[in-house]
């Protein structure tokens, strides 16, 4: 079961398959992106050269039923950091993948002559078909050429023109079970990496694939109907988020100083009621059409967070609209119509750009005075530079970092090269901390502290939340689990009950989180091998000085610190 | 006896706001119990002051302008 590993070689076109080696028999999603990254990329190969490899892998309980276990992880040496990279994403990918039987599939190599190509993978195998007729066309026309060439029930892992064109904010995006293809693993310019391999898709057609059931069936399905308990007795999971999804978080962020405000000058946002959950709810639910607050975004899902934000004639603009693009976008940029925010990430999901560095880079922008704070119309015409392929839109496509340099801001938030999402880390100082010290750069998914209860503002504790953190999340990140299920999973023993009944053997919590700790373990190891030192383990300067005037406070955990 | 104002702001309770007058020196516990939050409550909301977040235990002072969210474990 899940025992296939497909490996594409873009130098010479050849897809194999191999089996599983038994090392790695207990690795999934991030653990095993990572794992192969570290066995076979060395961490002084160009991230955007023939000797990087770009590994996507489903987790141990994909197309088992249990909710919220479809993450496709992807993982490569980044372009973007300088450093190894996970990311992960919601779609039906990883669940195309594990019905194929496949727990990873490994590109390596290069096309030749800049030729570009569509891997096509199904319950024969896999091959490499020519993919030119797809080139430079944005993300939704690639996709609905595939729908129309391979039926509209494949799995479609795709990158834009901006993976194309190697910008080092390329994500990689997949569909949903309604066919939307806004599923990103959107940081660490990933993208990029694929696009420099001239792999445009990967399309996954699991029409008559045989599935294994789980080993132990009714010890599994016991313990996937505890999951489904669980989710419906705990409120934010049974309530929250699938009424106003994760952008439900703005509330809390603004209320506490977090909400990064205009270049993350301040941490709460006069116009956060036009953009908030209740007014994300509001907006969808009173236009209806094809618009719905409530939406799955991988199959078998309870929580279901996702959305599909609609015009005011009805007609679907983008799905999903999630915090993290309304907070980086909006109140990041001043900018409180989120009618004006989905219309950005429509179009950062077409060109195929991380929304979080694009939200980074236009108030950067905005800060240099290339346009005000606010001003909707200025930041849509400069996103819609990046796919006309101008110099500003080349500039915004390359992230903060880029954007900072070029445009002489020196307040430019981000970490190992990687823009800042939406937490300010003077505020919520915990996942400053996981900004500072993870092995990703500035990542709240490598382990966002938010949750927890402690005093965020306070400088007492917040490094053992953030260690605790991260490898909470990389336990779920290895397992291809979403981490909006924390809330819900009162027991982390049972993920170790589903694994063992799953596979019929017996797997242990301190055997997974073992695996979680060797996986951030291996990812810091790398790291050091590509040059990335303790010294990269801190925020920009100004955050250290420059008071959030919400919180009161400045970033104030100190090297010696971060370094425990 | 002091005053606090509160606010509400968590989707499974009814909305509410006000002005409510608590024994001097309580505690972020004591505001939850009295605008009706059961104890099994507290570990599933988060509590802001004056633009931090407090913990059942903190204490609240004369003027505090507290707003109840729900914690969400991220976004």
């Amino acid at each position: 079961m899940l025992d296939i590993i497909i490996r594409v070689n873009m130098s010479s076109l050849e897809v194999t398959m191999e089996k599983l080696p038994e090392g790695y028999r207990n690795l999934s999603g991030r653990g095993l992106t990572s794992r192969v990254v570290v066995d076979e990329v060395n961490p002084g190969a160009d991230p955007l050269g023939p000797r990087n490899k770009l590994v996507l892998a489903c987790g141990l309980l994909a197309d088992s039923g249990v909710s919220s276990s479809g993450r496709l992880s992807v993982g490569a040496k980044s372009p973007l950091t300088g450093g190894i990279k996970e990311s992960n994403a919601g779609g039906i990918a990883a669940y195309k993948m594990a019905r194929l039987g496949i727990r990873a599939i490994i590109v390596e190599g290069m096309s030749q002559n800049g030729h570009q190509h569509v891997l096509v993978l199904d319950k024969n195998g896999g091959s490499l078909r020519p993919g030119g007729d797809l080139s430079m066309l944005g993300v939704y026309d690639k996709a609905q050429r595939i729908y129309d060439q391979y039926g509209k029930k494949v799995g479609a892992v795709i990158i834009g023109p901006a993976g194309e064109r190697r910008q080092v904010t390329a994500g990689i995006t997949n569909n949903d079970p309604s066919g939307h293809p806004g599923r990103y693993c959107g940081r660490g310019g990933l993208g990029a990496v694929m696009g420099s391999k001239g792999l445009l898709a990967v399309i996954l057609d699991d029409t008559g694939a045989s599935p294994v059931g789980p080993v132990r069936r009714d010890q599994f399905l016991s313990r996937a109907k505890q999951i489904a308990r669980w989710i419906k007795e705990t409120p934010q999971t049974a309530e929250v988020f699938p009424k106003y999804g994760t952008a439900s978080m703005l509330d809390t962020t603004d209320a506490i100083g977090g909400l990064p405000t205009r270049n993350f000058s301040t941490g709460t946002f006069e116009g956060a009621e036009k953009i908030n959950g209740y007014a994300l709810h509001n907006t969808i639910v009173a236009r209806g059409g094809q618009g719905t607050p409530t939406h799955s975004c991988m199959p078998g899902c309870h929580i279901k967070c996702s959305n599909v934000f609609p015009g005011r004639d009805g007609n679907a603009v983008v799905s999903p609209l999630e915090y993290e693009t309304i907070g980086m976008v909006g109140a990041n940029c001043g900018i409180d119509d989120l009618d004006v925010i989905a219309r950005i990430n429509y179009l950062c999901n077409d060109y195929g750009v991380d929304t979080i560095e694009v939200g980074c880079a236009l108030a950067v922008a905005m800060e240099a005075g290339l346009m005000p704070f606010g001003d909707s119309g200025a930041a849509l015409a400069a996103v819609e530079e990046m796919a006309k392929d101008t110099f500003l839109g080349k500039i915004i496509a390359s992230g903060v970092v880029t954007a900072g340099r070029v445009l002489g801001v020196q307040r430019v938030p981000a970490v190992k090269g990687q823009g800042m999402p939406a937490y300010d880390p003077r505020a919520v100082k915990g996942t400053g901390v996981t900004y500072a010290t993870s092995p990703m750069g500035a990542d709240h998914t490598a382990g966002n502290t938010v949750r927890l209860n402690i005093r965020h503002s306070q400088r007492e504790g917040q490094v053992r939340a953030s260690r605790d953190a991260q490898l909470g999340i990389a336990l779920m990140d290895c397992l291809g689990l979403c981490v909006m299920l924390v809330t819900a999973l009162k027991d982390r023993g049972l993920l170790a009950e589903l694994v063992s009944s799953r596979f019929g053997r017996n797997v242990t919590l301190e055997v997974l989180l073992d695996m979680a700790r060797e996986t951030l373990d291996i990812e810091r190891a790398f790291n050091r091998g590509a040059g990335l030192t303790a010294a990269h383990d801190r925020l920009p300067e100004f955050f250290y000085h420059e008071t959030n005037p919400v919180s009161g406070t400045v970033f104030d955990i100190n090297r010696e610190d971060l370094e425990q | 006896m002091i005053k606090v104002t509160y606010r509400v702001n968590v989707p499974w309770m009814p909305a509410q706001k006000g002005v409510v007058g608590l024994v001097s020196a309580p505690t972020v516990k004591e505001l939850l119990r009295n605008i009706g939050f059961e104890a099994e409550q507290h570990y599933n909301v988060l509590v802001a002051v004056n633009g931090t977040n407090r913990l059942p235990e903190d204490f609240l002072e004369e003027g505090d302008h507290v707003v109840i969210l729900p914690a969400l474990c991220g976004g």
